[in-house]
């Protein structure tokens, strides 16, 4: 056996176990909240809003916390304009009068969102914590539905269910319904105690546990894994929720995409590296025997596959096709007739098909689970949104990685 | 604090289903090239029968000196050599796609030989017969030898679509030595690379444009066709 057809059966039969592994945590545990209730006891909040150039969005963020249905004396909100160079810091200002408290905080070379995210802290003196990110919304109730997980002792953070918001274009139908599915695959991993990441858009933390952890990393370039690792590290729980809703605002086009991406896995990699002795390590159950070694699979897995697939299968064929069309003058109408003239069943190849069809299977019965769920119409940005999802999504991440790659064995600083 | 335990139940029931789901995927790639290799040996039985029918017939005409019975020969054997070109072409691509190369090697050495007799076959009909018709031999090897031979491959293809019935095209492998016919052929052709193209008597070595190829075929054609105006 060639070794490029063992690494696609090896690869198809990774990710074949691990949907069935997924869809069996679904059918077990379901993806929608259990636990029905509001606070009832309000403990005092802080909301850190940490902004670097952000002044497109930062207002709608501030007045989204300021909103908060919470009562005004249990909570403050604290913006930390991070030396940005736009009108961000004058906009906060301008939320002194709503009581947001403003700090305007230099940036260090080196410094990335953690850093402000620290300083917020620092000044913050509440018992819990939400981090804001300055692109995203919070939803009235979603503070009052999020508190009550924290009854159990161990809970560090919860999640609310992110949704991506505004525009149309192809890049963003395409993340609009990522989000929807990434929604679904959250939920399932915080049944196993798997999430690896504690978002920006308001995830919420137990104050306590973020010093005992020792705060964010101010130069991290994705701190709010890291800070999922870290809490993961003190066996403590990370709950997804599905009645709080975030909205964030997504990249527009594929230079943003690739760029927010590029940093996310990249991020992502470098983390694991930093916390690599949790991986395979039991002590961590399924996060450390599973999650952890998931994360870099994921990315040999989609170079590896996507390269052998889409250039063994897709590429390549077409190319042969094009060139020797070149060389008979395009008969393209005939070739394509005589093709289906003398197409025999036998000429199929059914057991790369099969697995091919698997996947797309798979890929479509996630897409419509997570809608079922989301509560969002399908039909929302036109049924082409998931179809253009299962098509390019695949080819979109195999193109970050191939960037990340790239990135990491040239070095290149990077920039954001 | 601590974790949760393990769910064991949930892997082990993950692992069992996923293996399920593979051995239906083997099953279904073994019933696959069953399939193919039964269809190869029908045909090839289908194609011996043919030519002895066909042997007998062209005995006959020639014996007989009647060729009013010529139509009908040189339908057939233009009928059963596409036939015999596609099922040549499905052998190759066949052999690309499985990881048992040895399975069809047999195979592949008797849809040599009956290309081999068909085209002696060919040649003596169209004397017998006065057919305005263009045989066309065409040596090639594996794609890792000859990295041209896909490409002239498609212009012979093409060329068969445009032509139709006026050209025979029969694809020799060069390199199959499993078949002792292959290098007799090969050095009475004085083949020594590939592609090698020869257009009745005409030798082409290397990879050879369509133009040269259509002008070789319509110099050697009674019937001025269309595609030679151009």
């Amino acid at each position: 056996m060639e070794l490029t057809t063992l690494i696609v059966w090896i690869a198809y039969f990774i990710g074949l176990y691990f949907s069935v592994f997924w869809l069996l945590v679904f059918l077990d545990k379901g993806a929608k909240d259990v636990l029905k209730k509001q606070a009832t006891e309000f403990p005092f909040v802080s909301v850190i809003i940490p902004a670097y150039n952000e002044e497109g969005s930062i207002a709608e963020t501030i007045k989204s916390a300021v909103n908060l249905d919470y009562p005004k004396n249990k909570i403050e909100i604290i913006a930390v304009n991070h030396g940005s160079a736009d009108k961000t810091g004058n906009i906060m200002d301008s939320f002194r009068r709503d009581g947001v408290k403003v700090l305007h905080i230099g940036r260090n070379p080196g410094d990335r969102k953690g850093a402000a995210v620290n300083a917020g802290l620092k000044a913050a003196r509440g018992e819990f914590v939400a981090c804001l990110d300055a692109d995203s919304f919070i939803e009235k109730d979603a503070l009052i539905k999020m508190l009550p997980y924290f009854e159990s002792k161990d809970v560090g953070a919860v999640l609310p269910r992110m949704i991506a918001t505004g525009g149309n274009g192809f890049v963003k139908k395409i993340q609009w319904v990522e989000y929807v599915v990434t929604y679904l695959y959250k939920k399932l991993m915080g049944h196993v105690d798997c999430i690896h990441v504690t978002p920006g858009p308001f995830s919420l933390y137990k104050r306590k546990y973020i010093d005992m952890v020792g705060g964010f990393d101010s130069s991290n370039l994705v701190e709010d894994m890291d800070m999922a690792l870290k809490l993961q590290r003190k066996n403590l729980k990370i709950i997804q929720t599905y009645d709080a809703v975030a909205r964030t605002v997504i990249p527009e086009n594929w230079r943003e995409f690739y760029a927010q991406r590029n940093r996310w896995y990249k991020g992502g990699l470098l983390n694991v590296m930093k916390h690599k002795d949790m991986l395979l390590n039991s002590r961590y159950g399924e996060f450390g025997l599973m999650q952890m070694p998931m994360m870099i699979i994921t990315a040999l897995l989609s170079l590896v596959v996507f390269t052998i697939i889409y250039y063994g299968q897709v590429f390549k064929p077409l190319f042969r096709r094009i060139y020797d069309w070149y060389y008979t003058g395009f008969p393209i109408e005939m070739s394509v007739r005589k093709f289906f003239e003398n197409l025999m069943l036998i000429d199929i190849n059914f057991d790369r098909i099969f697995f091919i069809y698997l996947i797309i299977i798979l890929g479509i019965i996630f897409v419509v689970l997570a809608f079922r769920i989301s509560n969002l119409k399908l039909s929302e940005k036109g049924y082409r949104a998931p179809v253009l999802f299962l098509a390019f999504y695949p080819l979109m991440i195999f193109a970050v990685w191939c960037g990340v790659v790239k990135d990491l064995l040239t070095r290149k600083k990077q920039k954001w | 604090m601590v974790r949760v335990e393990i769910n064991k139940k949930r892997h082990l029931t993950a692992f069992v289903i996923t293996c399920l789901v593979f051995i239906i995927g083997m099953l279904i790639g073994y019933s696959t090239s069953s399939a193919r290799i039964n269809y190869l040996q029908n045909t090839g039985k289908e194609q011996r029968l043919e030519i002895d029918s066909l042997q007998l017939q062209s005995l006959y005409v020639r014996s007989l000196l009647e060729d009013e019975n010529c139509p009908a020969i040189t339908k057939t054997l233009e009928n059963n050599i596409d036939t015999l070109e596609k099922t040549r072409a499905r052998i190759e691509s066949f052999i690309e796609d499985t990881d048992n190369k040895d399975d069809y090697r047999l195979l592949k050495r008797e849809y040599t030989l009956e290309q081999l007799r068909y085209w002696f076959l060919a040649r003596e009909t169209k004397k017998t017969c006065e057919q305005d018709v263009i045989t066309i031999l065409y040596f090639y090897s594996d794609e890792e030898i000859c990295a041209d031979c896909r490409t002239q491959g498609a212009i012979l293809t093409n060329l068969k679509n445009v032509f139709k019935n006026k050209v025979l095209i029969f694809a020799l492998d060069a390199n199959f030595n499993d078949e002792p016919m292959v290098p007799i052929i090969t050095e009475s052709f004085n083949v020594k690379k590939t592609p090698t193209t020869i257009v009745e008597n005409q030798k082409f070595e290397g990879f050879t444009e369509q133009d040269i190829l259509v002008n070789e075929i319509c110099s050697g054609l009674k019937e001025k066709l269309g595609v030679c105006n151009g």
